[in-house]
């Protein structure tokens, strides 16, 4: 009998639809999550012999890691996600808590309702309501967030990628100060 | 003056609500503030808030703040009897933990001298202090692991809104000035382990010297069991603790690291540019580009209707008739033709007899040839002539040829 071809992967098609645009992959996608992680070895042999690297999140979650062409997007996403961080805590909020579970609304977003929070943004590119639009746009083309209608959204289990560029900045930075202070 | 304990319950259960405003006023309060609670709860036939505020210092309730003028605050043994029914306990550190327990080592030290003299007396004094320095320590390892729960409940519910920074700090606190150095008390093999176990050896060994001391056997007898009962319950106290204390810290160590990780990002962003944070490689979005594929979607449904088409045999070609190929004048040929002709009156109508085939452009070709051809010698006629082809009519003066 013939061995099994390596492309007789349920969903093949529409996974890897998915995931070569950036989109991360969890639970709440359904049919889609269950056909990529009850074969994960074998779609990740696949993808990697084609020159792609399926990740697997601890959280659950999988998504392709980019190698040589980045999306330059992921800037603007982080620094919307690292104002509402410290937004929330400084509510007194339990941040993972509050970001996993709550509906936000647009119009209660705090982006825009601080100097210090829009000159963040305008560096990152978004200097009016309809940037914002458009980025929430990215944060669910991408996998971050589910839009439930134009002007309320929640985040999805892949937002914790954002939670771990946060520990990496912080590592980093200690590192780096931990470095100059070696004699 | 002795303070009369049924007057001062008596005044304290009238006077509770007030008591308990005080309790919760950590920083003191003024004299003012202390008339209006009082006036607030009087009812005529109350005395003077003036007056209620004399039998509060009589009974040693509240005393003047020191570095205030007309400032109170609750006095230490009230705020601790209040602490104690409303379950609002206090800290006890490691270090005063520590401290009782060399006391402990003290009074040991006390038994076995009174037992190597044989004072049955003193040996009671000892016990006694015993006692009671075991009880603080239970009752102050208990009273930690009340606080402890007490804040963690706090800080989960968070009704104070503290941020996670806020919130991390008081579970810090609590971790390293509590926990940790009870830890390290309590951990077999350490201080208190190696203190409790000398007691008790002492509480065993002595006992056997006053035997036949009934009373004292007894109060021998006790104190173990109050030893015993305090290792276990401090044990117990802080495992407890720990339980409660752990998730939370590590669950804020988290948040806080998250946290500050996004405010570092935002700082960067702010003071070195969004560049700095390298923010594209860190989240690695892959970004897809389309390069040799077909965009044209109904080219490639075109091309993906091909796929599998099987060609049938081909189409026979048609044979056609043959055709004469063009006439070409050579030039050689031409002018050796020319030669044998000389004189020739009409260049152009000879050319058209002799070459009936030729194209109009080939003809005028052969005529051009021959009348830039250096060596000829040529005459143009005066008056036009118009010269018919199947497919133009030329208009020339006709030029007669003589020698070539």
């Amino acid at each position: 009998m013939p061995d099994p071809s390596p492309f007789a992967l349920p969903m093949l098609e529409e996974i890897f639809n998915e995931l070569r645009r950036g989109r991360h992959i969890c639970a709440a996608d359904g049919k889609v999550y269950w056909a990529l992680r009850d074969n994960l070895a074998a779609f990740q042999d696949l993808f990697g012999r084609l020159g792609f690297r399926l990740q697997a999140h601890q959280r659950d979650f999988f998504y392709f890691r980019g190698q040589d062409s980045l999306s330059p997007q992921a800037s603007r996403m982080a620094v919307f996600v690292f104002i509402l961080i410290e937004f929330l805590s400084d509510q007194g909020e339990p941040v993972v808590d509050t970001l996993m579970t709550r509906t936000f609304s647009v119009v209660d977003l705090p982006h825009f309702k601080s100097a210090r929070y829009r000159a963040y943004l305008k560096d990152a590119g978004i200097s009016g309501e309809d940037d914002l639009h458009g980025l929430l746009r990215q944060l669910e083309r991408f996998g971050f967030i589910q839009r439930n209608t134009d002007n309320t959204f929640n985040f999805r289990a892949p937002a914790y990628r954002f939670f771990d560029v946060c520990i990496e900045i912080l590592n980093r930075d200690e590192g780096n100060q931990s470095q100059e202070q070696t004699p | 003056m002795a303070t009369n304990p049924q007057g001062f319950f008596r005044f304290a259960t009238r006077y509770y609500p007030l008591l308990l405003d005080l309790f919760y006023r950590r920083e003191g309060f003024t004299e003012a503030d202390l008339r209006g609670l009082i006036t607030n709860l009087s009812t005529e036939s109350d005395p003077s808030p003036l007056n209620v505020i004399d039998q509060l210092l009589s009974y040693g309730i509240i005393e003047p703040i020191p570095d205030a003028t007309a400032s109170f605050e609750l006095t230490a043994p009230v705020h601790n009897l209040l602490a104690y029914l409303l379950r609002e306990h206090r800290l006890t550190s490691a270090t005063e933990i520590q401290a009782h327990l060399t006391d402990l080592d003290e009074l040991r030290e006390e038994l076995d001298s009174a037992s190597r003299q044989n004072l049955g007396n003193q040996a009671l004094r000892a016990l006694n202090d015993i006692s009671q320095t075991t009880e603080r320590i239970r009752q102050g390892s208990h009273s930690n692991r009340e606080a402890i729960i007490g804040e963690v409940i706090k800080l989960k519910s968070n009704r104070e809104r503290r941020s996670t920074k806020e919130r991390f700090e008081i579970i810090n606190r609590l971790w390293n000035r509590y926990l940790e150095p009870l830890r390290d008390l309590i951990d077999v093999k350490k201080a208190m382990d190696a203190s409790l176990d000398d007691l008790e050896r002492s509480l065993m060994t002595n006992g056997k010297t006053f035997a036949i001391d009934g009373a004292l056997t007894r109060e021998f007898s006790r104190c173990r069991a109050r030893l015993l009962r305090l290792r276990r319950e401090m044990s117990e106290d802080f495992s407890e603790s720990v339980r409660e204390v752990e998730p939370l810290y590590r669950s804020l160590i988290r948040e806080g690291e998250l946290v500050r990780g996004a405010s570092l990002a935002l700082e960067k962003l702010d003071r070195s540019g969004l560049g700095s944070l390298q923010l594209p490689e860190l989240m690695a979005l892959p970004v897809w580009r389309v390069e040799g594929l077909f965009s044209d979607t109904s080219l490639e449904s075109y091309l993906s209707g091909i796929k599998g088409y099987e060609p049938g045999q081909p189409q026979p070609l048609i044979e056609t008739e043959a055709t004469a190929p063009p006439e070409c004048i050579l030039p050689s040929a031409l002018y050796a033709r020319l030669a044998s002709t000389l004189p020739v009156d009409d260049l152009l109508a000879w050319l058209l007899e002799e070459y009936p085939e030729a194209g109009v452009g080939e003809l005028v070709r052969a005529y051009g040839r021959v009348f830039l051809r250096p060596s000829s010698t040529m005459l143009f006629a005066g008056e036009e002539r118009r010269y018919v082809l199947p497919d133009a009519t030329l208009v020339a003066r006709p030029l007669r040829l003589e020698k070539v």
